[in-house]
């Protein structure tokens, strides 16, 4: 399970950076969202993975990290996805109106060419 | 514990919610509010600097959880010197606006007490993760201040300037996580506690962590990319990155 988690991430990260380095505005957008995504996998990971423990405390098991999953990275990632998803929004609606303004989906806004 | 402390969080965050309902068509008023509240942070600021200068350092428990569980604000010199700091800014910069720059600019007002709210969090906060919430309060308002009349140029230079700063905070996050993972608390002093005890394969670990954090605090206070930033862009908010450079 490692494995996967840590291949996906940088599976993620990857393609995220790559398509962050695009000329392309809309490009440029998801390889924000992908890194953002990775970000909060990896917040996620910080707090060790523990399959099948509950992150809520139950009267019948002690309440130690042995058996149960760590709460608090699974609070920040909540806020990080929020807060991201929002950055992100507002970019598109810069993407977009940039788009419409300057008649260029180029990050520099001029008409060198897009690669397809 | 102090309540005056959380009001420089609280009360920017209501005049701003306030200047929103007052709606964009009565300038004056706007424009008398704004003042108002900049004034009113100012004189809390005073205060907060004579409290902390006796020494002693007043901590708010938000919620009144306990200090490792919850979030809290801290009080002490420094950051009661950058709330003043901040607050004597904050008003010299609305004094200014009201020569006309802000009618450039819809919701100028209300952007501009909370990116107040941010600075003063930022200062104000003993948790790292907290610390970056607020980063993210004053920097929206940045992007609201900077893009305002969405002149072509502007939207260029905007969208280069928050991808920029987007990719700045995926670096905050990631050097949050990390020290989380390694230390296991995101409280300020903790830290500086937990850090001193790192044993020898986790040092690596931090100190990638907190280099990674100096890197981010330099991209929000503009320093990075050295010598690349858009002087266009900068020299448009001129006093919202001023602000910011006191990091």
């Amino acid at each position: 399970m490692s494995l996967l988690f840590a291949l996906a991430l940088g599976v993620l990260t990857s393609t995220g950076v790559w398509l962050l380095l695009r000329p392309r505005t809309f490009d440029v957008l998801l390889g924000v969202t992908l890194l953002a995504y990775a970000v909060n996998v990896y917040i996620f990971a910080m707090g060790r993975l523990t399959p099948g423990a509950p992150p809520i405390i139950s009267k019948d098991t002690a309440a130690t990290l042995l058996t149960h999953a760590d709460p608090l990275p699974q609070a920040l990632v909540l806020t990080a996805i929020v807060i991201s998803f929002a950055m992100t929004a507002l970019l598109a609606v810069i993407a977009i109106r940039s788009a419409h303004a300057n008649n260029s989906e180029h990050v520099d806004a001029d008409d060198s060419e897009l690669p397809r | 514990m102090n309540h005056w402390v959380v009001l420089a969080v609280v009360l920017p965050l209501l005049s701003g919610s306030l200047l929103i309902l007052l709606g964009e068509r009565n300038i004056v008023w706007q424009r008398a509010l704004n003042l108002l509240s900049c004034a009113a942070l100012l004189a809390l600021s005073v205060h907060l600097l004579i409290l902390a200068d006796s020494g002693e350092i007043s901590v708010y428990l938000l919620g009144n959880w306990l200090p490792n569980i919850g979030i809290s604000l801290v009080l002490d010199r420094l950051s009661a010197l950058m709330v003043g700091l901040t607050a004597l800014l904050g008003l010299v910069g609305a004094l200014f606006s009201c020569g006309g720059s802000d009618l450039r600019a819809r919701w100028f007002h209300a952007l501009w007490q909370f990116q107040l709210m941010g600075l003063c969090g930022a200062f104000l906060t003993a948790d790292l993760f907290n610390l970056f919430v607020f980063f993210e309060v004053l920097l929206i308002s940045s992007y609201g201040l900077l893009l305002h009349g969405a002149h072509k140029t502007q939207l260029k230079r905007g969208f280069h300037y928050v991808t920029f700063n987007l990719v700045g905070s995926c670096l905050f996050l990631i050097a949050v996580a990390t020290l989380y993972g390694m230390l296991g608390t995101l409280s300020m002093a903790d830290l500086a506690y937990r850090i001193a005890g790192t044993t020898d394969a986790d040092a690596p670990f931090v100190k990638a962590a907190g280099l990674l954090l100096l890197v981010v605090f330099a991209i929000k206070a503009a320093l990075l990319p050295l010598m690349g930033n858009d002087p266009t862009a900068v020299e448009r908010v001129f006093l919202i990155i001023a602000a910011q450079k006191e990091y």
